[in-house]
């Protein structure tokens, strides 16, 4: 009876079982009712199908069989089979489908490689049929308005983000975890806020705080703190790729610690997060900026800039440029502009032509990798910012006053030049001379006053070696003539005089216009080396023989970098302005570069005096390239009347190298003019006073103890430079039209009624319907807190990046950000932190562990590893060490001995540092890029060679290794046991708990006491509680626990 | 017009304009002629210099354009009839005489000549590819001539080939000893990796452990002996005793046993290992190794070493 | 969804038995605990690549290569500043017949040089050459010691590079691109094969030098770029701490040491039962490995532990910093399982114009300096028949121009001899498992100014590194910024396949 009762249940069984597989299987094919709302959503379903399988060869770089799926044109255009890839709602006559579902593998789509599953293929026809829907990828359509969404446990919401969170959570059956103990939360806000863990008595305050608010009164605590910028600082930092050197191979060091304490400043006192992006990219160009403004234009000098010998200066002040393109781009909206510099885009609609239309913005910048030049400082144009930062208002006065009065003396000299009808004047006879351009040197040392005696004679004796030689070895160049231009030929000597002679046939020669054009029209965007002439001489030579020296009264310059040179040169040969050299503070410290204070005066010279002592002192240049035609206009004293047959013999001396190669023009041409006005110019007295105040100025600012901060400046309008195409991204082939500045289309329009220039480029970044300026800007917040962003892939935040976990909560934030909280910085983090997301435990069961190993629900609390900063800090302010000075030139901590010496022949040396320097906080580290601070490095800190959007950590032996024997941590270990010993009162486990609370901001539970206890006996301790060698041992240990190590 | 006359009519025309294509086509006269057996077909056989050396470059750079889907020029260099029956402008190979085949000729002209071939965009010859052509030509361009007739010939390279990795294929291959393999690197972890990620064999690296590894360990990797192709065996405590495991791992191309208390006794053993290359001993002596060395074995470390 | 960095450190992976199997050592049980590579073989390989996700607390764990290879191991010698191959390997006859003439204008018209300018003269090679090994290899007097192992070197003058600047050239040879931020050769080896000796760090550097000034590019050489730090190559020291904080404060005793990890460790295990985070428990692994390595890497990098007539070979001295004692301690690394061994010789940039780089002055120290250490770490590899399996490779970042360097126009006829940068043609060499030895690849002209035969790119040189390791270079990528970045760039590479056995 049973087999039978048994098999006749198994029947049952097995019908029942037939009846669900039928009613599944019908389900699922004619469930689907084609509802008229399209159920297939293009970024979720289809884009990332075709990112994975057809963008490589169907994309912004590759368009074959010109088939692409970047643009919605491209993909209803036909490919080369002459048949459209699809057409919106008919699968069949879709040549996509008929290739992916084809059986002949040489047309099957992905070519040679395995075909699509089954459900790719039917989503994608599903696609098609519902009319090929297609929208742009979610990061470039700008965040809509998100309704709160309802939720069932409304009570445990404290901030409106939390019903983003637990809506998510209660979706996927999870609960939100308790909140965390008082010790935990304090810790980690303290951390996350400041980057210093709470002092005791700051725990001790907010335990015996019992009012509802007293976390938030801790939040506003933290807010308020100066502890609070130096924090963030860091991260702007990063994204900055700030350097206390330029990189490459010499990597001299660069004073740019005022942008430092500018960014620390900014959080601080909470700028917006617009203005404090918008002065930092344009903030040179407001109509009034103040002194910080033009100090935060230094974001996009940090730039690195090649000193080394024989490099060629244009390339890398364009590699400087492309840097500044893409660290924009990458900081301000996470897209991977960089890629487009070769080919369009891969994977997002960005043409290739765009980048370059965008890279105009940055094309029209003064500096151009300058260094070692005599005729501008290191890294020019650079603002000469006090060290007292009493003294910003008086330097910010007097620079503004010396650009507006060089701009006039230029204006008046190119209104001048521009009216003039000039005569060209062909030369007869030209020749090179090196024996002239060394007797010039030698004469300049013979002459110059006492500084360092034996400098000046070993400097004569090689000048008199060289002579001897040049004597011996004419120079194997010559200048030819070509339709009355001098072209030079062959190996033109390091130092070198053009002796050139033509005929003159006018009456009066009032004005004589020397000029070196460009080889040709291309030197526009692909420029020639530069040059340097540094003094004019000239004669007329009488027919019957006999010479009569011309005295120029002024050299007209063309712009304002030569007027500079010509100014700078005076000065130096009056002995104005000391040379800057390496100033030495008190830490004998040799990186601080100080301008020195010049000696006073012996009798002021009057303006006459000045003005006849520049002209002799003025030349004509093109430093470092030669982008178009440069002259300069030597007005005699009074106008020449000339006899017939008279000729004009010139010299050009050019003895100052440009980037350590020679300095000589490649081609001479000169004009003549007769118009009277030339004179009475140089006699305007206005010039002459013009010049005496640039020089009397230029005395003024370097009696100010400054630093040189490299900063941004814009060109003036006749030298601005060309921007075209560049051929595969290579700056040497540059071909097409002078691209106008733009931005790609695939972003809102700029505003027409604004010039296209950095500063509106700026405000275009926060305008309204910006799709991922204020995204990016709140995932950074969100990735500092949390640990990880709501997208994750910072760096990427297009198709070929991470989806966000939660894009509702995430455009919730950013319209909140931009529009409710106006891009109040701390506002947001406060949001952030008092929310109860943040406030959760980070204890979690192994089940949530399994389900969301990395926390992306957030159904707990976040828990990081300490930054690199803040694993030293945490040791300073724990030992007792910290020394919480702010601000002011970078230090040098301890570092292991010849950590610098191994790199580039730099004569700048670390010193470590003995005094108070050695214990401040890590963000005041001297950062070289070449050699980064060894203990910063192991903990992950970004390299700072270029923008870093956020730091991926790692867990190594050699992040043990410095917690436990770096210097800086044995000495805080040292200090922390004092402090136990001194500070810690009553028996041994109460001064155990003083020190953990230090360290770890909490007591010690009972197990974890106990190994701790035992540690202090066994390192000799015994039963007495003052024992250093034990507390020692014991401070060791604590600055070595996960949880110290953890925030 | 009669149906006899239309056709007539017909063949003359045909046998007019295929002798006036033959005439203006010299190429295709050959292929005519051939087929009809008026003229024997040039056959090369599988040994000449011409079907290992030559053949492989024209399929290389050539037949892409002079080959099956397109015979650009009427040119065919698919196949050795086809070079020697050259393209509408007649044979491109005068046999023996290098300067006069128009192959060659266009072959050696500077890259920026546009009847330079292979055209520019394409992958060139290299200066040894252009040798054995130029060899091959002077050696009377025959199809049957032996490999090692003719000196002086660049060696031959086998350009190199990137394994497609099939990760159900590798499952497949290793399955057999996976169980055994997984326990083993459970329990002795870090001694047993597979060589790579596209085969089954497997690498024996015990060094690290020092002393840690010894006779007893050797023994439980037993299983998987016939798999083992590489056995670093240097710095542990492994001895004589463990002669038999070591010679059953037939599979076995370098084994090192420096550093360990193995001896002669050891190395006698090793005479079944056929695929074994290199080995690198301990206290073993030159006498007992000269009967390796001279089966190819690259042996180190022996006392009395050169 | 294309792999992201992010997925390399996804956390630990479902099965917690793993996890439980760590958490049941004792304090000394631990033995190499990484997750056995059967389970990191396992992944799915990615569509464009491979996968190299690791459990993130043994980040260096070894993994198989793609194919069976040739090498397990390198050691890359890297003459910093460019030694001239005019001097050393390319004998040019032609070259010495039209010594002190000036060069073609073809030679510098349209071209871009560091220092050159104008038309400088063509100089000759300083050196007599002479033919030496079983092929008549032609060869300088400058290496005697290499020389005797001519026929186990396979010689490539072909080679060129677009980057004639110090800092960029050294990037691009040693990153695979001219400019910072990209991962450096020995990352990407230790990213794809990880480390065979967990108790050492996988990827090595040790530097020496000349006395003079030195041009390099620093740190970003060995940097780890857009892959993760733990990557980056370890400055190792032939001199006083071997790894920067390897060693206990001198107040600390092991023992003492010892007492603290296993308190930090008790501690740790209560953090890890309450928050029960995968960090706590890397970092348990972390503080161990450290202390072992603290031993390991003191007694791997001590040269004085090697008998005298060892020391004697490679001219090694203990306690100094120098060439000598670098290869003595890589050939000691290589036989304890380092995968990427890195030395750099600084101080090769022979213009002429200081004393201490002129090729009759400077060139000729560096090649002393360097000689007799070069061959005895070659025949201390073959001998114990590591060489087998291990690839070395000498090169600088590119050659030296056949014409002097007329040191931007001044023609003193100064009694320094030098040439410019060149990177039209340069000279390295390989040897090791895989590499055909005792054979010269490619040829340049008369002049050695331009490669006539067999060119080689310097990422052409990268592919055939990676082949011989068992990798095709496409293969071995690090999703970053949208792009499956490789060492050889996005440019098309080729294995150099004359030069494999």
């Amino acid at each position: 009876m049973a087999s039978i009762v048994k098999s006749r249940t198994v029947l049952l069984m097995a019908a029942a079982v037939l009846i669900a597989v039928m009613g599944g299987v019908s389900a699922t094919i004619f469930g689907h009712s084609t509802p008229s709302q399209p159920q297939i959503e293009f970024n979720r379903d289809i884009r990332p199908i075709l990112n994975a399988n057809c963008m490589a060869c169907h994309g912004g770089v590759k368009q074959a069989a010109n088939v692409s799926f970047s643009y919605r044109e491209q993909v209803l255009g036909k490919g080369k089979s002459g048949r459209p890839t699809v057409v919106p709602g008919n699968p069949r006559a879709s040549e996509l489908m008929a290739r992916i579902t084809s059986k002949d593998d040489d047309v099957r789509m992905p070519l040679h490689t395995a075909p699509l599953s089954q459900k790719q293929i039917a989503l994608l026809r599903q696609w098609i049929e519902e009319g090929a829907h297609w929208s742009d990828y979610w990061a470039f359509v700008s965040p809509k308005p998100q309704p709160l969404p309802a939720v069932k446990r409304a009570a445990w919401v404290r901030r409106p983000l939390d019903r983003f969170i637990l809506a998510r959570l209660e979706k996927e059956h999870l609960f939100p975890s308790a909140e965390a103990g008082k010790a935990e939360l304090l810790r980690r806000a303290s951390l996350d806020l400041t980057g210093l863990p709470s002092t005791p008595q700051e725990q001790a305050n907010f335990l015996a705080d019992t009012s509802p608010a007293a976390y938030e009164k801790q939040v506003d605590r933290l807010l308020a703190s100066p502890r609070y910028g130096e924090r963030w600082a860091t991260m702007w930092l990063d994204v900055a790729r700030y350097g206390d050197s330029k990189g490459f191979e010499k990597d001299r060091s660069r004073t740019v610690w005022p942008y430092r304490d500018w960014v620390i400043d900014a959080f601080n006192r909470n700028m917006p997060f617009d203005q404090f992006v918008i002065r930092q990219l344009g903030g040179d160009l407001f109509p009034k900026p103040s002194f910080g403004d033009l100090i935060a234009t230094s974001f996009h000098r940090q730039t690195q800039a090649n000193d080394e010998g024989g490099t060629d200066d244009e390339e890398f002040r364009i590699a400087a440029m492309m840097d500044r393109t893409s660290t924009t781009w990458s900081a301000l909206n996470g897209v991977s502009f960089n890629c487009v510099q070769c080919h369009s885009h891969p994977y997002d609609p960005i043409r290739h032509d765009e980048y370059y239309k965008f890279m105009a913005f940055f094309n029209t910048q003064r500096d151009a990798d300058i260094a070692f030049d005599n005729a501008r400082p290191d890294d020019w144009p650079v603002l000469n910012v006090p060290i007292d930062k009493a003294q910003y208002g008086a330097a910010d006065r007097l620079q503004k006053q010396i650009s507006a009065v060089r701009e006039t003396v230029v204006a008046a000299s190119r209104a001048a030049e521009a009216r003039t009808q000039w005569k060209p004047l062909p030369i007869q006879q030209a020749g090179i001379s090196e024996v002239l351009a060394i007797k010039a040197l030698l004469a300049k040392a013979l002459a110059k006053g006492g500084d360092g005696e034996d400098k000046r004679a070993k400097q004569i004796e090689r000048l008199q070696k060289e002579l001897a030689r040049a004597e011996l070895h004419p120079p194997q160049a010559s200048l030819q003539i070509r339709n009355g231009m001098a072209e030079s030929k062959g190996t033109v000597p390091r130092n070198t005089v053009f002796e050139l002679t033509a005929t003159l046939d006018t009456p009066t020669l009032t004005a004589i216009r020397i000029e070196v054009p460009p080889a040709n029209s291309e030197a526009a965007h692909t420029p020639e080396k530069g040059f340097i002439v540094n003094h004019v001489d000239a004669w007329i030579v009488r027919t019957g023989g006999g010479a009569d020296k011309i005295t120029f009264r002024l050299m007209a310059p063309d712009a304002a970098d030569s007027l500079i040179a010509d100014v700078a040169r005076d000065m130096k040969a009056n002995g104005k302005i000391k040379a800057k050299e390496y100033g030495k503070d008190k830490t004998g410290r040799p990186v601080e570069k100080m301008v020195g204070t010049s000696q006073p005066e012996a009798k002021p010279r009057t303006p006459d005096e000045v003005m006849q002592s520049v002209a002799a002192n003025s030349g004509l240049l093109a430093d470092p390239s030669l982008f178009y035609a440069r002259w300069v206009v030597a007005v005699p004293d009074r106008p020449i009347q000339l006899l017939a047959g008279a000729r004009l013999r010139l010299q050009l001396t050019q003895t100052e190298s440009v980037n350590q190669t020679i300095g000589a023009a490649p081609r001479v041409r000169l004009f003549t003019s007769n118009d009277k006005r030339w004179t009475a110019l140089a006699h305007s007295s206005q010039i002459a006073s013009s010049l005496a105040d640039l020089e009397q100025m230029d005395h003024d600012l370097s009696a100010i103890p400054a630093v040189l901060v490299p900063v941004m400046a814009e060109q003036a309008g006749y030298e601005k430079r060309q921007t075209l195409e560049y051929d595969r991204g290579s700056f040497l082939t540059q071909a097409g039209p002078n691209l106008a500045p733009d931005t790609p289309a695939l972003f809102p329009r700029m505003p027409t009624n604004a010039p296209h220039n950095r500063l509106t480029l700026a405000k275009w970044f926060f305008q309204p319907g910006q799709p991922l300026t204020a995204r990016v800007a709140v995932n950074r917040y969100w990735e500092q807190l949390f640990g990880t962003g709501i997208v994750e892939s910072q760096e990427d935040f297009g198709s070929a990046g991470d989806p966000p976990s939660h894009p509702e909560l995430l455009d919730w934030l950013a319209l909140r950000f931009q529009n409710d909280l106006h891009w109040n910085q701390k506002a947001l983090v406060r949001e952030i932190v008092t929310s109860a997301t943040y406030r959760q435990s980070a204890g979690s069961t192994a089940a949530l562990r399994d389900k969301d190993p990395r926390n992306r629900l957030l159904a707990r609390g976040p828990q990081q590893r300490l930054s690199a900063e803040m694993v030293r800090d945490q040791a300073m302010l724990s030992s007792g060490l910290l020394n919480p000075q702010m601000g002011g030139p970078p230090v040098m901590p301890a570092q292991p001995e010849n950590i610098w010496n191994v790199v580039s022949n730099n004569p700048e040396r670390w010193v470590n540092a003995t005094g108070p320097d050695r214990y401040r906080r890590a963000v005041y580290t001297f950062v070289k890029r070449t050699s980064l601070y060894p203990s910063f490095v192991t903990f992950d800190a970004a390299d700072r060679t270029q923008t870093t959007p956020r730091r991926i950590t790692t867990n190594t032996p050699l992040q043990a290794l410095v917690t436990l024997n770096d210097p800086v941590y044995h000495e805080a270990a040292i200090a922390l046991s004092g402090r136990m010993l001194k500070e810690g009162k009553g028996p041994l486990d109460t001064r155990l708990n003083y020190g953990a609370n230090l360290v770890l901001s909490r007591d010690l539970t009972p197990e974890e006491l106990a190994p701790l206890h035992r540690l202090y006996v066994q390192a000799g301790g015994g039963a007495s509680p003052n024992s250093l060698a034990g507390y020692t041992a014991v401070g060791t240990a604590l600055l070595n626990l996960d949880a110290a190590l953890t925030r | 017009m009669s149906a006899l006359a239309y056709f007539g009519g017909v063949t003359v025309a045909t046998v007019l304009g295929l002798g006036i294509a033959m005439l203006l086509r010299p190429g295709f006269a050959h292929a005519v002629l051939q087929s009809a057996g008026l003229e024997s077909i040039p056959i090369s056989d599988g040994l000449s210099f011409y079907a290992v050396r030559v053949q492989p470059l024209f399929d290389a750079h050539c037949i892409s354009c002079h080959g099956a889907a397109r015979e650009k020029g009427g040119l065919r260099l698919d196949s050795f009839a086809g070079t020697m029956r050259g393209g509408k402008h007649g044979a491109v190979i005068a046999a023996g005489k290098a300067q006069h085949s128009e192959l060659f000729t266009r072959i050696t002209l500077p890259a920026t000549d546009d009847k330079a071939m292979p055209p520019s965009g394409k992958t060139p010859m290299n200066t040894d590819d252009v040798t054995v052509i130029r060899l091959w030509i002077a050696a009377g361009a025959s199809g049957t001539l032996p490999v090692g007739a003719i000196k002086g010939a660049p060696r031959l390279v086998t350009p190199v080939k990137m394994p497609e990795i099939n990760p159900i294929a590798v499952r497949k291959l290793r399955a057999p000893l996976a169980g055994q393999v997984a326990e083993l690197q459970n329990r002795l972890p870090g001694v047993i990796a597979y060589d790579s990620r596209s085969s089954a064999d497997l690498i024996l690296d015990a060094s690290l452990k020092r002393e840690a590894f010894g006779d007893a360990d050797l023994r439980l990797l037993a299983p998987l002996r016939a798999r083992i192709v590489e056995a670093n065996l240097s710095f542990t405590a492994v001895t004589d005793a463990s002669a038999p495991q070591i010679a059953a791992m037939t599979a076995l191309r370098t084994l090192r046993l420096a550093d360990t208390k193995t001896s002669d006794a050891t190395i006698r053993t090793l005479a079944s290992l056929k695929a074994l290359r290199v080995l690198a001993v301990a206290n073993a002596s030159s006498a007992t190794l000269t009967a390796l060395r001279e089966k190819g074995v690259r042996v180190y470390g022996d006392v009395n070493g050169e | 969804m294309r792999k992201t960095p992010s997925d390399l450190f996804e956390q630990l992976h479902r099965e917690q038995q793993t996890r439980r199997q760590f958490v049941g050592w004792g304090a000394g049980g631990l033995g190499a605990f990484f997750m056995n590579t059967a389970m990191a073989a396992q992944q799915p390989t990615t569509s464009t690549g491979l996968s190299f996700k690791r459990d993130p607390s043994a980040p260096l764990s070894a993994l198989p290569p793609q194919f069976p290879a040739k090498v397990k191991r390198v050691i890359y010698l890297h003459m910093g500043g460019a030694p001239s191959q005019l001097e050393l390997f390319d004998h040019k006859p032609t070259l010495s017949r039209f010594g002190g003439q000036l060069c073609p204008e073809s030679f510098v018209k349209g071209k871009r040089f560091a220092f050159i300018r104008g038309v400088p003269k063509l100089l000759g090679p300083q050196f007599p050459f002479h033919q030496t090994g079983r092929n008549g290899t032609w060869i300088s007097d400058r290496m005697p010691h290499t020389e005797k192992l001519i026929d186990d070197l396979c010689l490539i003058k072909s080679m060129k590079t677009d980057q004639f600047n110090h800092a960029p050239a050294q990037l691009l040879v040693q990153t695979g691109d001219a400019r910072t931020g990209h991962a450096s050769l020995g990352s990407w080896v230790t990213y794809g094969l990880g480390s065979e000796n967990q108790n050492l760090p996988g990827f090595i550097v040790l530097a020496s030098s000349g006395p003079g000034p030195t041009a390099n590019a620093g740190k970003p050489l060995w940097g780890s770029g857009f892959l993760p730090s733990v990557y980056q190559g370890v400055e190792c020291r032939s001199a006083g701490e071997p790894i920067l904080y390897l060693n206990n404060p001198h107040d600390v005793s092991r023992a003492s040491r010892r007492q603290v990890l296993d308190a930090v460790d008790a501690i740790n295990q209560q953090t890890r039962k309450e928050f029960g985070n995968p960090e706590t428990v890397a970092r348990i692994a972390q503080y161990e490995l450290a202390f072992r390595m603290q031993m390991e890497a003191s007694e791997a990098m001590d040269i004085r532990r090697e008998p005298g007539a060892v020391l004697a070979r490679y001219g090694a001295e203990p306690g100094k910093t120098s060439y000598a004692n670098n290869c003595l301690v890589a050939r000691r690394l290589a036989e304890r399982g380092v995968r990427f061994i890195q030395l750099y010789h600084w101080g090769w940039d022979s213009h002429g114009s200081p004393t201490d780089e002129g090729i009759n002055i400077g060139f000729v120290k560096r090649c002393k300096e360097t000689d007799q250490p070069t061959a005895a770490l070659l025949r201390d590899l073959k001998e114990r028949g590591l060489l087998e399996d291990t690839l070395v490779v000498w090169g600088g970042e590119f050659g030296r121009t056949p014409m002097e360097d007329n040191h931007g126009g001044s023609t003193e006829a100064s009694k320094y001899v030098g040439r410019d940068h060149h990177t039209a043609a340069f000279t390295i060499w390989m040897t090791g498992g895989g590499v055909r030895t005792g054979m010269v690849h490619g040829e340049t002209d008369d002049m050695g100014y331009d490669v006539v035969k067999d060119p080689v790119e310097v990422r052409d040189l990268h592919a055939t590194i990676l082949y011989l390791l068992g990798f095709d270079y496409q293969k071995l990528n690090f999703a970053y910024q949208g792009l499956d970045q490789k060492l050889t760039g996005v440019k098309p590479a080729r294995v150099v396949s004359q030069i494999l056995a």
